[in-house]
């Protein structure tokens, strides 16, 4: 286990990362962030992971005919100073295989989610980019994903989107980011639809952040936006679960 | 000729207070209010699409939905989207530009800030009716 920044709440915090079979398990102690990337071979882990390359291994995720990279730091050594045995961590659930996840379709309220076409993607974090694509696209729930690393670069995409009539069917937005945050950047995807005279496009927002009341009431006055907390989920599984289920409901919506 | 148009993000007092201020410098100039940061962006976006860009966005730091900042970061991201030229944009606010807001200015381009006084509407209408007319100078290049 090393002390890292999270990807999701961006707190200094442990970050446990264990290996589970073809999984490279990553869980987060402050928000519970849990997720799960499927690695070419144990094998190829531990050959990439040698004494030459004591600080940095090299991990090629493979997926879908898509090679991704994922930069993983070793575990830092135990702590000699510390007498107190600690509590070893639950181990995560490993993610879902194919089968899993249509059996998690079927569980759903609302039945079989229908596959959307594009996808836009607004979240700083470019580790979390890589997992939610990767999620959308394993899971077959999109064709296309279109990231963007910030709101300001979202709201251009979309405006540049809709002025070409190629509408995504969905926007994923996570709440924090810098520049333009994603409660603003909704209203400004808003207000550029009502100005282009566009339907309005589902929002799933994607945050570590609390939904409180106020946010609640964003949400409903933006129209057609859902939201899904990072945090609520301990492991890969709950939370493309979970994504799955609020997609069901946003797409039905429309 | 086509009226050229100032989208006014502030109070709506001091629009009324600086429309027949801006008449007088320029008869030809609408000011036009827009009562939050999501309203601006519509108003915008629509002059933006026609191919009527504003001569200028006058925005507070604090309006509604999206806040000045955001609503300028949203225009520039606007103009890209269409290749359009960047609008000048007045940042009047009641505090003063700090190192961040200079750092904002920096990066929008072609973006002032200038500080509101706490005086009376007419004295804050006076203020900004005669910065636009600076801005307008600059602006055609006069």
């Amino acid at each position: 286990m090393d002390t890292k920044y999270c990807p999701s709440c961006g707190q200094e915090v442990p970050l446990e990362r264990t290996l589970q079979g073809n999984y490279l398990m990553i869980a987060c102690r402050n928000c519970g962030l849990g997720l799960g990337v499927k690695l070419a071979s144990a094998d190829e882990l531990r050959k990439l992971s040698t004494p030459e390359q004591p600080s940095l291994a090299r991990v090629e995720v493979v997926k879908r005919q898509r090679t991704i990279s994922a930069a993983v730091e070793k575990p830092a050594p135990p702590d000699p100073r510390s007498a107190a045995p600690r509590e070893a961590p639950p181990p995560p659930a490993p993610a879902p295989a194919p089968a899993d996840i249509e059996a998690m379709k079927r569980a759903t309220e609302g039945g079989p989610v229908r596959q959307m076409g594009q996808v836009m993607l607004a979240e700083d974090s470019q580790f979390l980019r890589q997992i939610t694509r990767d999620l959308l696209l394993s899971q077959q729930l999109a064709r296309e994903v279109v990231d963007c690393e910030d709101g300001v670069a979202f709201v251009e995409a979309y405006t540049r989107a809709l002025a070409a009539g190629d509408r995504p069917d969905l926007v994923v937005l996570d709440v924090r980011m810098p520049g333009l945050d994603g409660q603003q950047a909704a209203f400004a995807m808003r207000a550029v639809e009502t100005a282009m005279g566009q339907k309005r496009t589902p929002i799933l927002f994607f945050s570590a952040v609390l939904c409180d009341e106020k946010f609640k009431g964003i949400l409903q006055e933006l129209g057609n936006a859902r939201y899904i907390r990072k945090s609520e989920d301990g492991d890969a599984q709950q939370l493309g679960n979970r994504i799955v289920s609020v997609l069901g409901r946003l797409v039905g919506a429309r | 000729m086509a009226r050229e148009r100032i989208l006014v993000g502030q109070d709506e007092a001091i629009v009324e207070a600086a429309r027949p201020l801006v008449a007088r410098i320029d008869a030809e100039i609408d000011l036009v209010a827009v009562g939050d940061g999501a309203r601006c962006i519509v108003a915008f976006t629509k002059l933006i699409r026609a191919g009527k860009p504003p001569l200028l966005v006058v925005l507070d730091d604090t309006l509604a939905r999206i806040d000045g900042e955001g609503c300028a970061r949203s225009i520039r991201a606007i103009e890209r989207a269409f290749e359009a030229e960047p609008v000048a944009i007045l940042f009047y606010a009641d505090e003063a530009a700090d190192e961040t807001r200079k750092g904002l200015l920096a990066t929008l381009g072609r973006a002032v800030h200038l500080q509101r006084r706490a005086e009376p509407t007419d004295q804050q209408a006076l203020r900004l009716a005669k910065a636009l007319a600076r801005l307008l100078k600059q602006v055609r290049g006069q």
